[in-house]
């Protein structure tokens, strides 16, 4: 059983990846994966509201193993906002993807702020993409305390950084997707933030859900860490119990 | 299984985490048989002698290691290159030198047929690692190497399409996979390149080999082309007997 918190559909012709909601619940089955978070990578490289009506069809379709996060572009403004505000109102998405590279907007940049602030008072998580060893997102965590946030890559290449920059934070969680398979990543995050902080994600179609996979299975924490990372964390930060039952 | 593209040795923005038994005791938990290693220090300096010296010391302690002897065509030539050599690799960014200099080249030619292996170009050690050379300077490399196997790994999706384009045409070269991460990737280098032309790697003692094995056996692939990428095509390639 696995919850994978970091999923795309859709297109990125730079890498020549093409990704449709039905190729994703394939790719899930395959691997095991129970639920996929996803955003559209329309949003992140194109136009994001247009992703998120992707991403909305796509939950649509299936509900039952695809929860929508949407894409908030805090270069929009009120547009934004309103735009948060319309897809968080919806059951089909689940959080706020934040990508401070594509959108050209650091996650602490006082932009993010009203963006973090509607997020907070929606209870909606913030799942941010992290490669700067969690700069942006520990001094952004450090200003919102009650933000609910998920640091995408563990901080990227400089993931022991990353760790050690948003241990103190314990509205922080980190996910672990990335290329890097470097051993002790995984030991490294329990160690660091506890067991209840460190969330399954792939990142695909960038990674393939088996490098994630084998982070975890190779992780020298015992059996029920594992699942806490793969699935029972999620669950639980996620209020998923009640509805997404079939995972017990 | 044998895997093609190991290292010993730390990187500089990685420690060395694994010693040799951690190797070995990861590759027998996955039945990896063989590994071809070769020592970062090695690549990471332009005198190769230590590097190399120092990994036949541990490779000749254990039948399941086989030596990547690192080439500096730049640096001397060692008279005696050690035992079980199954390849060549080459650092050019490191050991400062260019795939456009014809006479380098050839250095690098004449040395791996000298030894009668293959030339592995990593394009990069680790992700931590910048590339090495760009991928059309590796396409030139090739065409001045069309008689003798080049084996060319440590690419990821980020330049998979331009080295599928550039490189895929070369029936002597051949992909090693340590590296390259995105879904269905494996998949799609089979396609286009064939699994006689695909090998397993795995990266270690930087990444688990875990995620290498996976990318594989989860690949949707006939078990005939897992086993030529697992093994077969290396066997033949590095003449393992």
């Amino acid at each position: 059983m696995i919850i994978d918190v970091h999923a795309h559909i859709g297109c990125d012709h730079r890498f020549g990846f093409r990704l449709s909601a039905k190729d994703l619940v394939a790719a899930m089955d395959k691997y095991g994966i129970t639920y996929s978070f996803i955003s559209s990578m329309k949003s992140l490289i194109y136009d994001y509201r247009e992703g998120n009506d992707d991403v909305e069809e796509a939950c649509t379709k299936y509900p039952k193993r695809l929860l929508g996060l949407a894409a908030i572009h805090p270069l929009y403004g009120e547009e934004a906002l309103k735009e948060l505000r319309k897809r968080l109102s919806r059951k089909e998405f689940i959080g706020i993807k934040i990508h401070p590279f594509y959108f050209n907007t650091p996650a602490n940049s006082p932009l993010m702020y009203p963006i973090v602030e509607e997020a907070i008072r929606m209870k909606a998580p913030l799942f941010i993409h992290s490669y700067d060893g969690g700069i942006e997102v520990s001094d952004l965590a450090d200003r919102y305390p009650d933000a609910i946030i998920v640091m995408y890559h563990m901080g990227g290449g400089d993931w022991e950084e990353g760790v050690l920059r948003v241990k103190k934070y314990e509205n922080v969680y980190v996910e672990m997707s990335s290329s890097f398979v470097d051993i002790g990543m995984v030991e490294t995050a329990v160690e660091m933030l506890g067991e209840h902080r460190v969330l399954y994600g792939s990142d695909i179609p960038f990674q393939t859900p088996a490098i994630s996979i084998a982070k975890v299975l190779e992780a020298n924490i015992p059996e029920y860490v594992k699942e806490l990372i793969f699935y029972k964390n999620a669950l639980n930060l996620f209020n998923l119990r009640g509805e997404y039952d079939r995972c017990f | 299984m044998i895997d093609v593209s190991s290292f010993i040795g730390s990187l500089p923005k990685r420690p060395d985490r694994l010693s040799v038994n951690g190797i070995l005791s990861l590759a027998k938990k996955h039945g990896i048989k063989y590994l071809i290693l070769s020592h970062t220090s090695a690549h990471l300096s332009k005198s190769t002698f230590y590097g190399n010296r120092l990994l036949q010391s541990i490779i000749k302690k254990y039948t399941q290691l086989y030596m990547a002897y690192v080439f500096n065509p730049l640096a001397p030539e060692e008279e005696y290159v050690g035992e079980k050599v199954k390849l060549v690799r080459v650092s050019p960014l490191y050991h400062g030198y260019s795939f456009t200099e014809d006479k380098l080249v050839r250095r690098i030619r004449d040395f791996a047929e000298k030894l009668s292996v293959p030339i592995h170009i990593p394009l990069r050690l680790h992700f931590s690692e910048p590339y090495q050379v760009k991928v059309t300077a590796v396409r030139d490399f090739v065409f001045k190497c069309e008689d003798i196997p080049v084996i060319v790994g440590g690419f990821n999706y980020d330049i998979f399409l331009e080295v599928l384009r550039y490189l895929g045409k070369f029936d002597n070269v051949y992909f090693e996979i340590s590296l390259l991460q995105s879904y269905r990737a494996v998949e799609t280098l089979v396609k286009e390149v064939s699994a006689d032309r695909v090998l397993f790697g795995t990266n270690m003692p930087f990444s688990y080999p875990l995620a290498s094995i996976l990318k594989v056996s989860k690949a949707d692939l006939s078990e005939k082309e897992k086993k030529l990428i697992f093994e077969e095509n290396t066997k033949k390639l590095l003449k393992f007997d």
